[in-house]
């Protein structure tokens, strides 16, 4: 594990003194000073510069700024930063690995599963950690993972297909890994 | 049902106060249980009534570096009941209106200690205290209780907007109050010592 370099964020507003927090992000340790009412979200985005998880509202209602917390979804304006110190966070960046998109990413490309793209890295997110637990969701079971990722354009039947078309990827990945080499030869 | 699965991955009852939406749900049912909220911040600890906390949409009587660490909600005591409904367009939306009862029976019956709230039905989570007032001392008869409820959507001040009209909205109101009085006052008729 690699540590980057630290950073501080400060203000003069009374009760804001920055306490230290270490938060791992995709697997990199992020140590900084942060006012310990620091939203996650902002922290991800201004302190450690990925500005692939998005600010929707703000109020935890649209599931823009979803990332997982200990491979749980939350959305990340729900908690303060001081609330991470320790955990470990994945984000949208984290999902390509070296340079092949995750199957979840292939699945919206393939299905068309975005328009304007504003809520697609919490709706991926969020999909990531339904299909880590339930490998073959039913359609109705994707529509209630995302129930709290507004889409204010496709009208979600094409996310739905993408989470599909990723778990089919995502099961064949695994039925061959089960295979032994005799029988994939 | 309240939020999303994934808000309700972390959130929590004190979270749902502090955010002070009118909104949302926590804020009628702590009304209606007169519940003290413990704050911290670097000025000390202090205890906030209830009654106290919402001055406006999103605005608390919390200064700038303080934050809500415990809620403390009186042992109910025995013969008492209480219930909360709301009514919302889909699972996990905000409720359209939603009422809190929760009342305390006397050995007669009747109703010693009353408290109401309801979500969503103006700028700040409402306590209708005239509909308490009227409640207290009397038997729970359903004229009774349907006096209330109406002053219970008196009370209300709701706006009309993608939900519904404000004339809608506090007959909503008023129905649902009357059922959860209704529910409350059944709950304490049949309390059992747990």
């Amino acid at each position: 594990m690699t540590t980057v370099e630290e950073r501080t964020t400060t203000d003069d507003r009374p009760g804001t003194k920055p306490v230290p927090v270490a938060i791992t992000i995709n697997g990199v340790e992020h140590r900084a000073q942060v006012e310990t009412r620091l939203l996650l979200v902002h922290f991800i985005r201004e302190v450690v510069g990925l500005t692939g998880t998005h600010i929707g509202c703000d109020t935890t209602s649209c599931g823009a700024c979803v990332v997982l917390l200990d491979d749980v979804p939350i959305k990340s304006c729900t908690l303060f930063t001081v609330q991470a110190d320790g955990r470990s966070i994945r984000t949208v960046e984290g999902l390509e690995q070296g340079g092949k998109l995750h199957p979840i990413q292939q699945g919206f490309w393939e299905e068309h599963g975005l328009q304007c793209g504003f809520c697609t890295p919490g709706m991926m997110m969020t999909s990531v950690a339904l299909l880590e637990r339930t490998p073959s969701p039913t359609d109705e079971e994707i529509r209630r993972a995302i129930s709290g990722n507004l889409c204010r354009c496709t009208g979600y039947v094409n996310i739905v297909k993408s989470v599909q078309h990723a778990a089919n990827t995502l099961r064949e990945a695994q039925s061959l890994a089960n295979l032994s080499p005799a029988e994939v030869s | 049902m309240i939020a999303d699965p994934i808000v309700r991955n972390l959130a929590t009852v004190g979270g749902n106060l502090a955010h002070a939406d009118p909104a949302n749900d926590h804020p009628a049912t702590m009304l209606a249980l007169r519940a003290e909220l413990v704050v911290t911040g670097p000025n000390g600890t202090r205890t906030i009534p209830i009654d106290s906390f919402f001055l406006g949409t999103f605005t608390t009587a919390l200064e700038t570096a303080e934050i809500l660490i415990e809620i403390r909600v009186p042992v109910p005591p025995p013969r008492s009941g209480g219930a909360y409904l709301k009514l919302k367009r889909k699972v996990g939306d905000y409720g359209i209106a939603g009422t809190a009862a929760y009342v305390v029976l006397d050995d007669s019956g009747r109703l010693a200690q009353v408290g109401l709230g309801l979500t969503n039905a103006g700028p700040t989570p409402i306590r209708p205290v005239e509909a308490e007032q009227l409640l207290t001392g009397q038997s729970p008869t359903e004229e009774v209780l349907r006096a209330a409820a109406e002053r219970a959507a008196a009370a209300a001040d709701p706006v009309s907007d993608l939900r519904g009209s404000a004339e809608y909205k506090r007959a909503v109101t008023r129905t649902l109050m009357m059922r959860a009085l209704a529910r409350a006052v059944e709950r304490a008729q049949n309390w059992r010592a747990a």
